[in-house]
């Protein structure tokens, strides 16, 4: 296949979550010798964002972005080791994600890692019941720029609290998110979180402000 | 004329629906059993591991997995009571849960209130778990007061206690926490009401919620409770609220698979703590919008699913509680009352023995006194659909159709007046009246009279009082809680 046409299946293979198809597809891009950059950034990334959009639009269902995003991690693992290491693109910013120690809920939290992954962040999720040494430990390892905590209940709360001190107290830098069903901007504003979002939505947008303020 | 004997008559007391031949409900409990043996639960309690292990259960402590023979579940079916006690602290407000008995209550866990002054939706505080409390107390149609709110103003290691405190102090109806996490100090708190450990177990004001995880999973928290409870000997609810397509299987019956496996493998674990101690079989498993990522609970499914499960506690002589007066709406507007009404009428024809959400606004997230206020309407009207048509010689009325005969009318009749009180609906605050009367009254939709009614009962409603000393030792109890944790 051309180039253009590799391209547009691929965009094809995120919108129809064909997971087989975009095997085949990576295949061909790395026999045929084609920039894998070009195939990832026009083609599977594109199709992302269409996928981003329609959802945000409550036009298509998680489910479809969930899949989605299968389909597109398996296209990364696959092209990626045929990326020289100068052409990797940029990350909008790298996340800790995770919910916090005591508390073992985590659908939330997996969907707006989901989110993040499909809009461009690069995600490493600690998982749940997990204390502030995890989440800065993980932090400190990725080089992390963002840290987003999660959790479902009142009696949990403290210890986004927590993790908000002692990353102060680490002296990383980065951009902290709070969010979940009793978490809201009052909240978020007493511990010092730098961003509440009620939905992954809002918390993506405002990362990404974040991330092109320059911080 | 004689009106004589009738030898055996079949009679359908009350409306009621069936969701499932007897076949079906065999089949859901066959999948359950299935997957409690081959895919087990998580438990993440030491004790709660051995007492299952010592129990016949087969325990991987490594990744804290319980799988449960099917012969051990069906043996703890069946020595878990099929009758339980709610005490009020006034027995006038006393409540059986059994069979298909009916009953109501407010929700649950809520973690913002509509400020009963200012309309403002706000964090929820200590005073208005008292004040919730107290209009529940004064609510005809709230058989029994569960904790509505989140303290958001007090310590967080203590917000349950002081959520206990106010509302124990507000009602005398019989009170089940749903937030609760010091289990020892609450049973206190009721025993020193009660007036020792013997009296609560006999007449027991207080019961505790409880839930896993979907998918199947018990955190350590929650089985510290379930132990405590069924060593105590006072009725714990185990409830599961899975999310079908997110936590369970899309598929309804498949949701009910995962709400009845929980249920059960909780209820196993409680039994082989305390053979035949007091528990119920709880539900608020729902659907989950693949659109706003949101667990819709005033969607229909919550209430077909309340009604299963229902009828699944009743295949196992069990009391069950279930979620059916609560909707997505964050007002009080035509969205809450069908939800409500759609998943009240369906739970109680279903004879769940307890059916919460009654005050919830958004999703649950939100306590509002003007929805509570009216949900008790809507329950009331509830009550007389489930109550059906008696059909008898006297009922028939053919002897009073005869007197009266053609044309007249029966407003006369004493017939009429001894009648009205038990086949008549009456509305307090629903609006029947013809315009030009409702004009005059101020032309006010319901949410105003409502408004109007809880201020009322806010101002004049007294609960009776607990004497000092008690009120006292509450408060000891929630300061060496506190201290203890320091």
């Amino acid at each position: 296949m051309s180039k253009e046409a590799l391209i547009a299946s691929a965009i094809e293979s995120i919108e129809k979550y064909d997971i087989d198809l975009a095997e085949k597809i990576c295949k061909e891009v790395i026999a045929e010798g084609i920039d894998p950059v070009e195939v990832i950034d026009e083609g599977f990334t594109k199709g992302m964002r269409k996928i981003g959009a329609l959802f945000s639009n409550k036009e298509i269902p998680l489910p479809v972005v969930v899949l989605a995003a299968e389909v597109m991690q398996k296209a990364i693992e696959l092209l990626e080791p045929h990326i020289p290491e100068q052409s990797k693109g940029e990350k909008i910013g790298k996340v800790v994600i995770g919910t916090v120690e005591g508390d073992i809920h985590d659908i939330g939290k997996n969907i707006v890692a989901t989110m993040m992954r499909v809009f461009g962040f690069e995600v490493y999720d600690v998982g749940r019941d997990a204390p502030p040494h995890v989440f800065i430990d993980k932090a400190k390892e990725v080089g992390a720029d963002f840290v987003a905590s999660s959790t479902m209940m009142t009696t949990t709360m403290p210890g986004q609290e927590s993790l908000e001190q002692q990353l102060k107290e680490s002296g990383l830098k980065v951009i902290t998110l709070v969010g979940g069903a009793p978490v809201n901007q009052h909240w978020a504003d007493r511990i010092g979180a730098d961003i509440y979002g009620a939905d992954a939505a809002e918390a993506i947008e405002k990362a990404k402000e974040l991330a092109e303020g320059g911080e | 004329m004689k009106t004589s004997l009738i030898a055996g008559k079949d009679v359908r007391s009350g409306s009621s629906l069936k969701m499932f031949a007897q076949e079906e409900i065999k089949a859901i409990h066959n999948a359950t059993l299935q997957v409690l043996s081959d895919v087990g639960m998580a438990v993440y309690h030491d004790e709660a591991l051995d007492i299952l292990e010592a129990g016949g259960a087969n325990v991987n402590r490594t990744d804290n997995v319980v799988k449960f023979p099917p012969y051990l579940v069906e043996e703890c079916l069946n020595s878990a009571p099929g009758r339980v006690l709610f005490a009020g602290r006034n027995p006038e407000h006393d409540v059986i849960l059994e069979g298909r008995r009916v009953g109501f209550t407010n929700g649950g866990c809520a973690v913002m209130v509509d400020d009963p002054y200012t309309g403002k939706t706000r964090e929820s505080t200590k005073a208005d778990v008292a004040n919730i409390a107290k209009v529940c107390d004064a609510l005809e149609n709230v058989d029994i007061t569960s904790g509505a709110v989140v303290a958001r103003d007090v310590p967080e290691i203590v917000s349950d206690l002081h959520e206990a405190e106010a509302f124990l102090t507000n009602t005398t109806k019989h009170c089940h926490h749903i937030n609760l996490v010091n289990a020892r100090e609450f049973i206190e708190m009721g025993a020193v009401i009660a007036g020792g450990m013997e009296e609560l177990r006999k007449r027991p004001i207080i019961s505790a919620l409880v839930c896993s995880v979907s998918p199947l999973q018990l955190h350590t928290e929650k089985t510290d409770i379930i132990i405590e409870f069924a060593k105590a000997g006072i009725p714990v609810n185990i409830l599961s609220m899975a999310m079908a397509g997110a936590s369970a299987p899309i598929t309804l019956a498949g949701a009910l698979v995962m709400n009845n496996a929980e249920v059960l493998g909780g209820i196993v674990l409680h039994q082989l703590t305390a053979k035949g101690a007091p528990v119920l079989y709880g539900q608020t498993t729902t659907t989950f919008d693949m659109f706003n990522s949101t667990a819709p609970m005033g969607a229909p499914e919550i209430g077909m699913v309340g009604a299963a499960l229902a009828e699944m506690a009743h295949f196992y002589n069990l009391p069950v509680w279930v979620a059916g007066c609560w909707t997505d709406s964050k007002i009080s507007d035509p969205q809450a009352g069908h939800e409500k009404t759609i998943n009240a009428l369906t739970t109680a024809l279903a004879g769940a023995n307890m059916i919460y959400g009654m005050g919830m606004l958004d999703l649950g997230t939100t306590i509002s006194l003007e929805q509570l206020v009216i949900d008790n309407e809507i329950v009331k009207m509830v009550r007389r659909n489930v109550a059906g048509i008696t059909i008898d010689d006297v009922t028939l009325a053919v002897d009073l159709i005869t007197k009266v005969g053609i044309g007249n009318d029966f407003l006369n009749q004493r017939h009429t007046l001894d009648y009205m009180e038990t086949e008549q609906s009456k509305a307090s605050i629903f609006d029947r009246n013809n315009r030009e009367a409702w004009e005059k009254e101020g032309g006010k939709d319901v949410v105003a009279v409502a408004h109007e009614k809880f201020l009322n009962i806010l101002k004049t409603h007294k609960p009776e009082a607990l004497p000092d000393d008690v009120l006292n030792k509450l408060k000891a109890i929630i300061a060496n809680a506190e201290n203890k944790e320091k």
